[in-house]
């Protein structure tokens, strides 16, 4: 790491910044929702909780820079001198991505919730309407943040399962300079589409007309990247660990939140589906179906080499359709109940809506219970899982090479690369040279 | 060409055409939207069947590849040997980067379209806020318009028809006439949602936003606030009664006139100018 005691001051401000989130629940708890938009979040009546919410915050987004800055330094600065950027693995290009959105992106966030702070604090009317200020002003800062957010969401995730896929599919990765590119032109996009989040908030026609095309611009390079992950998932040998099934699960359920998104970004529809169940489920389907199972793959993936343990494939897959299955029955019937007129963010909703609704919180309890067989395997297995080697599923990027678990300095010198990090299916080479030492 | 060859194009050309004739249908036939009650929805219906259909063509081909990878290239037990060495194909990564921006050009063509039909004139659009026309400037005004000023605020709506100064608890609008709503609002963001019609707009305290659109069918159609404004947002709803035109003047009549009298205000004729 380039900055080991900056990215330590990052991860310990996280600790303290949910205490102060979470202390917020004590005294007058925050009640605008995860937005904050004014004039809500000025209410006098709620604000010591909504202080001790934005000050969380403004830490968190200060602990991402930090990171970032990590990031970006170490990935740009200490690769091992025979890796050019043309040999980085997927997911470290995924991660340069995610950091420089959040170096660009965050700052944007700290003003607006430090203006935002002040309003409440001290009586300045920046977002106040009763003073003259502009509530929509807010809401452009916010998003100008908070749109990026879900790639920094997401991208970590398509970078993990671009890793994860070749492993198990025997198979190199398929147009991997496509998905670098697509990662890197994400990054650059994701920064002029904020305002399709904001379609009915008073949006000048010209500019809801701007932000619509850049938004579906957007799904160019990621079903660059779905065509890509099928295609090196096609015609290979699948080993269908934990790991694959989650990773093949998010191209799966990634698809659906893609193509609810291109339906978002059309202003007509988006104008009827916003700040509806729609939305809701999009968004899950991007950010669980995507997020959260690229995140499952990636435990089962590197658990042992993280504890020298293996994970019992059994429960693993146990978790995987009951999670499957779960998220389908809780998500999917959202877009119905968004596009017959349920809004989102509501504690009641129409009588109409109920059997989708039990369909929908029957999903849910079935999610919930399906991280028990996941949770017990993980507490399980480190404990007293079977024994793994340094290089168990038998990859080629360079975290193989070291024993498992990998000892603190994890190379005594600097390893040469003798091969890219996908090159799978070249008969004759013995997986366990990798490199030269 | 061999046997084997031709039968593989002939399945994967039925495949593709099934996948092309399941989405048409489903397209037409989701049941995914409420009633079409105005002018507008059929216009946003239409669009979104069209898109409807594009998702479901991608979304089956997708996941037909996907599923039939899992059984087809599985792992045959007792082979460890890797699959072939392919890194990848520029006539498939070119073919996958043109069809979909050809799809999206074309979607967003005719979303423009759309909503180029919804503006309510001037440069304000479909809906508009900081900069919209007067009334009087509203692109091709007929002069038979109906406006309403919509007044929002935690957790209730009221209604104020052009011409009668009493704010009234029901929102009735005439069946095939134009209506537009002048959205104001006593406290926070809220926003003015009838799905029958598919129309929104967030109500934004210190600005008028507006938002026009015409109901085809008479009937009672739920008014939802679609902006957290609160704890009970949820229970923020209202309903607009589309009446017959006349039983509009009846209500119209009965209702703001008289209340109107009460506080000793002439009433205005209805229709602009």
């Amino acid at each position: 790491m380039a900055f080991p005691r900056i990215n330590a001051v990052a991860f310990w401000m996280i600790p303290p910044a949910a205490v102060l989130l979470m202390s917020s629940f004590f005294f007058g708890p925050a009640q605008a929702g995860w937005t904050s938009y004014p004039p809500l979040s000025m209410d006098p009546a709620t604000l010591i909780g909504q202080s001790l919410w934005l000050s969380s915050v403004i830490l968190l987004g200060t602990s991402s820079i930090l990171g970032a800055i990590n990031f970006v330094t170490t990935i740009w600065e200490m690769r091992v001198p025979s890796m050019g950027i043309w040999q980085m693995p997927l997911f470290v290009w995924a991660m340069f991505a995610t950091s420089i959105i959040i170096l660009v992106a965050t700052p944007v966030l700290t003003g607006a919730l430090l203006l935002l702070s002040f309003d409440l604090l001290m009586g300045t009317v920046f977002f106040n309407p009763t003073g003259g200020g502009d509530p929509v002003l807010y809401q452009h800062m916010f998003w100008f943040y908070s749109h990026p957010a879900v790639y920094i969401m997401i991208l970590p995730g398509m970078g993990l399962v671009s890793e994860i896929l070749p492993v198990y599919a025997r198979k190199p990765i398929f147009g991997y300079r496509a998905i670098a590119i697509s990662s890197m032109s994400i990054a650059v996009l994701g920064f002029i589409v904020w305002a399709h989040h904001m379609f009915t908030s008073g949006t000048p026609e010209w500019m809801r007309m701007f932000f619509m095309i850049t938004s579906m611009i957007i799904a160019v390079p990621t079903g660059i990247k779905v065509f890509s992950w099928v295609a090196t998932v096609w015609g290979g040998k699948l080993r269908l660990t934990p790991a694959m099934l989650f990773a093949m699960g998010f191209v799966s359920m990634f698809v659906v939140g893609g193509l609810s998104g291109v339906m978002l970004a059309s202003v007509p529809i988006d104008i009827h589906v916003t700040d509806t169940y729609f939305v809701v489920a999009h968004l899950h389907y991007v950010l669980f179906g995507g997020s959260v199972f690229a995140v499952y793959a990636g435990v089962y993936h590197w658990f042992p080499k993280m504890t020298g343990r293996f994970l019992n494939e059994w429960w693993g897959k146990v978790h995987f359709y009951s999670t499957f299955i779960g998220f389908n029955l809780c998500f999917l019937p959202m877009h119905k109940l968004g596009l017959l007129g349920m809004p989102r963010r509501v504690a009641a909703y129409d009588a109409s809506f109920l059997d989708l609704n039990v369909l929908v919180s029957t999903g849910g309890f079935l999610l919930g219970v399906s991280t028990l067989p996941f949770l017990g395997n993980v507490i399980y297995s480190w404990l007293k899982g079977p024994r793994a080697t340094g290089n168990p599923w038998e990859g080629l990027t360079l975290e193989w090479t070291t024993p498992s678990p990998p000892p603190v300095e994890n190379f005594e010198r600097l390893p040469v690369l003798t091969v890219g990090p996908y090159d799978y299916g070249h008969a004759g080479r013995d997986p366990s040279e990798i490199v030269r030492h | 060409m061999d046997v084997g060859k031709v039968t593989t194009r002939v399945v994967s050309a039925l495949f593709g055409v099934a996948i092309i004739l399941i989405s048409i249908w489903y397209g037409g036939n989701s049941g995914l939207l409420p009633v079409e009650g105005s002018e507008e929805s059929r216009m946003i219906d239409s669009l979104f069947r069209t898109m409807l259909i594009i998702a479901t063509a991608i979304f089956l081909f997708v996941q037909g590849l996907l599923v039939y990878s899992l059984f087809k290239f599985r792992q045959k037990p007792g082979d460890t040997t890797d699959g072939p060495p392919i890194h990848g194909s520029i006539p498939l990564e070119v073919l996958w980067t043109a069809i979909p921006t050809a799809l999206v050009l074309y979607v967003s063509i005719l979303s423009y379209d759309v909503s180029g039909k919804l503006a309510v004139g001037g440069s304000g659009g479909l809906g508009c806020s900081v900069d919209c026309p007067l009334v009087e400037q509203v692109a091709n005004p007929t002069g038979k318009e109906l406006i309403v000023d919509v007044i929002a605020q935690q957790y209730g709506w009221t209604f104020q028809y052009s011409g009668y100064s009493t704010e009234v608890g029901e929102m009735h609008i005439p069946a095939g006439r134009e209506v537009i709503v002048n959205l104001k609002s006593k406290d926070v963001l809220h926003a003015f949602w009838v799905p029958a019609f598919r129309v929104k707009q967030d109500i934004i305290p210190g600005r008028i936003t507006r938002l026009k659109f015409t109901a085809t069918k008479t009937g009672e159609y739920p008014l939802r606030c679609a902006e957290l404004c609160g704890a009970y947002h949820g229970i923020m709803n209202s309903v607009v009664y589309v009446d017959e035109p006349k039983a509009f003047e009846a209500w119209v009549n009965k209702e703001l006139a008289v209340k109107t009298a009460q506080v000793a205000r002439v009433p205005a004729p209805l229709a602009l100018k």
